[in-house]
């Protein structure tokens, strides 16, 4: 197929170029090969008159049913001569697709113009204005009346769009809805929810619809919580940022209820900037405020002097103190980064009391089967039983426990900072669609639609190269095949 | 095709002589009727060359023009000229009708009556028709696919280029196969008979 041919010889060559000067007109190119030409033009099959004048015929019919002249003329104009043959069956199926495809010049199928009846009169089969005539697949959706070419690249427009419309529209609100739906369900899946200050403004319509399933007993406006945080990023921003809708994690100095008796695992990372030369100043009065909020350090790491003095904190406070916790130590400094987490864990919990409560009832049933047990192995087996339930059950205190201290406390991970080298706190959204805006959209559409891409590639390669190899040898056989019929002509 | 013939004006004349005035920004349309009247003849004898039946001959050139009109919109003359591009559809047509007389089974048109008869024998006394009969033996006697190229190259005067486009092959494969016919062509002119 893709085989280099050698060149002709040049004899050969000498000899096709005398062909083509005799068949030019050049008699005295090779008197022998004119002779030749001259015979062979001596075997030339000539029309006869009659034929001549039938192809006429159905020519002229031909072109005026090409020309939309109604079917009764044309049908007149080839009721004339023609010639009567019969050819075999003609079930309109031996028609060689590929054939027509390999002619060059054209790239269409070669069905229509013989399917028709072969005997009798013969009828144009030039596909007229009114489609009688049956054209390829390929016209039939793209040619002719041309109505499906405007649906197809509809569709195919669609195709793209929706896909990059979806993709992009992930990065909206549908996280927050995904919360609604593991807050409204029970469950324990983890519905962390980072409020880090830069999201907070732009967490939209689904966050607020989030917000609003979110069960809280206290719902404090936006003046109220402004003054707690963000003293360091300004009080306009402050304000915008809580701006959106009430947080869930936004509470007064009462505890949270949460909705009854869910049971939350909250905890918080937060980074503040301070001047260089104010690490130590800044540990004391994180110091005071953990002690006040009623919690204590789990760790601490301060390095006042260097390069980047800079201070690292792990406090625990109650959780019920957390926010007032994070919004003094916020005032610390510039706060940088609030990154909120939540879990809840209210099924998790209630699972541990039912699996305690189901081990305990096994156990006092094992009690009592035990005192009546009089047999000395198996009351040894049924101690041993007990003291497997026994051990389960402390173990699954042990998780309650632990699980209630982490609901009952919250962590704060405070990192304090001193370089400016950390993230500054970007500009809060103010809701208003800008050249920021347009460049991070057009981004991500052409993320979204280079992913598309490189998947299409993936995909598509493949089969093209696979199509493109069945289409060779499919075109290489029906070669052979017409070559074949040809030779044996 | 005789030397001098008015059949044998260089294709590329003919070409420009069929096709319509170029349109801005869409494909030139052909003149199929005047490519009837300019290569009928050609494409008759091209075609009953190949099928070797008189009557499916004319079928062809017939089909041939009908796909022609129906399909004019699609020709490209940058892929090829126009009367190339008719080869094309005749030899597809030609593929047509030998599949449909293969299936078909029983030949039931007449057979060409270019057999040499008693008459002829007298006339190869003459020694003009005896190697014109010789030559047209040696041509009956060739496989359909180098009796389709001396077609196209004697019959229709088409280039080397435009028969290996009709053909699906290369240049130099045409060049090739044609110089072997026209060796054996030769040698069959002195083979005494």
């Amino acid at each position: 197929m893709f085989r280099r041919e050698a060149p002709l010889h040049p004899d050969a060559v000498r000899d096709l170029d005398a062909l083509d000067a005799v068949l030019g007109g050049d008699h005295d190119a090779d008197p022998t090969l004119a002779l030749l030409a001259s015979d062979v033009d001596a075997a030339r099959p000539r029309m006869d008159d009659a034929a001549r004048e039938r192809l006429e015929t159905r020519m002229q019919a031909a072109i005026l049913a090409d020309r939309g002249v109604p079917a009764e003329e044309s049908d007149a104009a080839a009721a004339g001569p023609r010639v009567d043959r019969t050819s075999g069956p003609d079930d309109g199926a031996g028609h060689d697709d590929a054939a027509d495809h390999d002619a060059p010049g054209h790239d269409g199928p070669a069905r229509g113009a013989s399917d028709g009846p072969r005997s009798g009169v013969w009828m144009p089969r030039v596909a007229s204005g009114g489609g009688g005539g049956r054209r390829p697949l390929r016209e039939r959706l793209l040619g002719g009346g041309g109505a499906w070419r405007p649906a197809l690249v509809t569709v195919a427009l669609a195709a793209i769009a929706v896909p990059v419309a979806i993709s992009v529209s992930d990065g909206g609100g549908s996280g927050a809805t995904s919360d609604v739906a593991a807050l409204s369900t029970g469950g324990d899946a983890p519905t962390s929810t980072p409020e880090s200050f830069d999201a907070g403004g732009a967490d939209d319509a689904g966050g607020a619809t989030a917000d609003a399933e979110r069960p809280r007993s206290v719902d404090r406006t936006s003046a109220d919580v402004a003054p707690e945080v963000g003293r360091g990023a300004g009080a306009s921003a402050g304000a915008s940022v809580v701006a959106p809708g009430p947080s869930p994690t936004t509470t007064t100095d009462a505890p949270p209820t949460l909705g009854g008796d869910r049971q939350v695992v909250r905890d918080v990372t937060q980074t503040v900037r301070v001047g260089s030369d104010e690490i130590g100043d800044a540990t004391n009065r994180i110091t005071r405020v953990v002690q006040d909020a009623g919690g204590y350090l789990g760790s601490s790491q301060v390095q006042e002097r260097g390069d980047s003095p800079s201070a690292r904190f792990e406090i625990v406070v109650p959780t019920d103190r957390l926010d007032e916790t994070v919004g003094r130590l916020s005032r610390i400094g510039e706060l940088v980064r609030l990154d909120r987490r939540s879990e809840d864990v209210t099924s998790r919990a209630a699972s541990l009391e039912d699996q305690i409560a189901d081990l305990r009832a096994e156990r006092d049933a094992l009690r009592r089967r035990l005192a009546r047990t009089t047999n000395d192995d198996r009351r040894e087996a049924r101690r041993r039983e007990l003291r497997l339930l026994t051990n389960r059950i402390a173990g699954l205190q042990a998780q309650q426990r632990s699980l209630r201290g982490r609901t009952q406390t919250s962590r704060i991970e405070l990192a304090v900072v001193t370089g400016e080298n950390e993230t500054a706190l970007p500009a809060p959204d103010d809701d208003a669609w800008g050249v920021d805006d347009a460049l991070d959209d057009a981004g991500r559409v052409l993320e979204v639609l280079g992913g598309a891409a490189i998947v299409a590639g993936v995909v598509i390669v493949p089969l093209g190269g696979l199509l493109l190899v069945g289409w060779l040898v499919v075109r290489r056989r029906r070669r052979r095949i017409a070559d074949e019929l040809v030779d044996e002509a | 095709m005789v030397p001098g013939d008015a059949r044998s004006v260089p294709m590329s004349e003919t070409a420009t002589a069929t096709l319509a005035p170029p349109v801005t920004r869409s494909r030139p349309t052909i003149d199929v009727e005047a490519l009837f009247r300019a290569d009928a003849d050609d494409l008759y004898a091209y075609a009953c060359t190949v099928v070797r039946d008189p009557s499916v001959a004319e079928e062809v050139v017939a089909t041939t023009f009908e796909r022609a009109l129906t399909r004019r919109h699609r020709f490209d003359p940058r892929r090829g000229n126009a009367r190339a591009w008719l080869f094309g559809i005749a030899r597809n047509a030609a593929i047509d009708e030998l599949r449909r007389r293969k299936r078909g089974a029983a030949l039931t048109h007449d057979l060409p009556d270019d057999r040499p008869g008693p008459a002829d024998d007298v006339a190869g006394r003459d020694e003009d028709a005896h190697r014109r009969r010789t030559v047209a033996d040696a041509i009956a006697a060739l496989p359909g696919r180098d009796r389709e190229l001396l077609a196209l190259k004697f019959h229709s005067g088409l280039a080397n280029a435009e028969i290996a486009e009709i053909l699906g092959i290369s240049t130099t494969n045409a060049g090739s196969r044609l110089h072997r016919v026209m060796t054996h062509l030769r040698e069959a002119c002195h083979v005494p008979s």
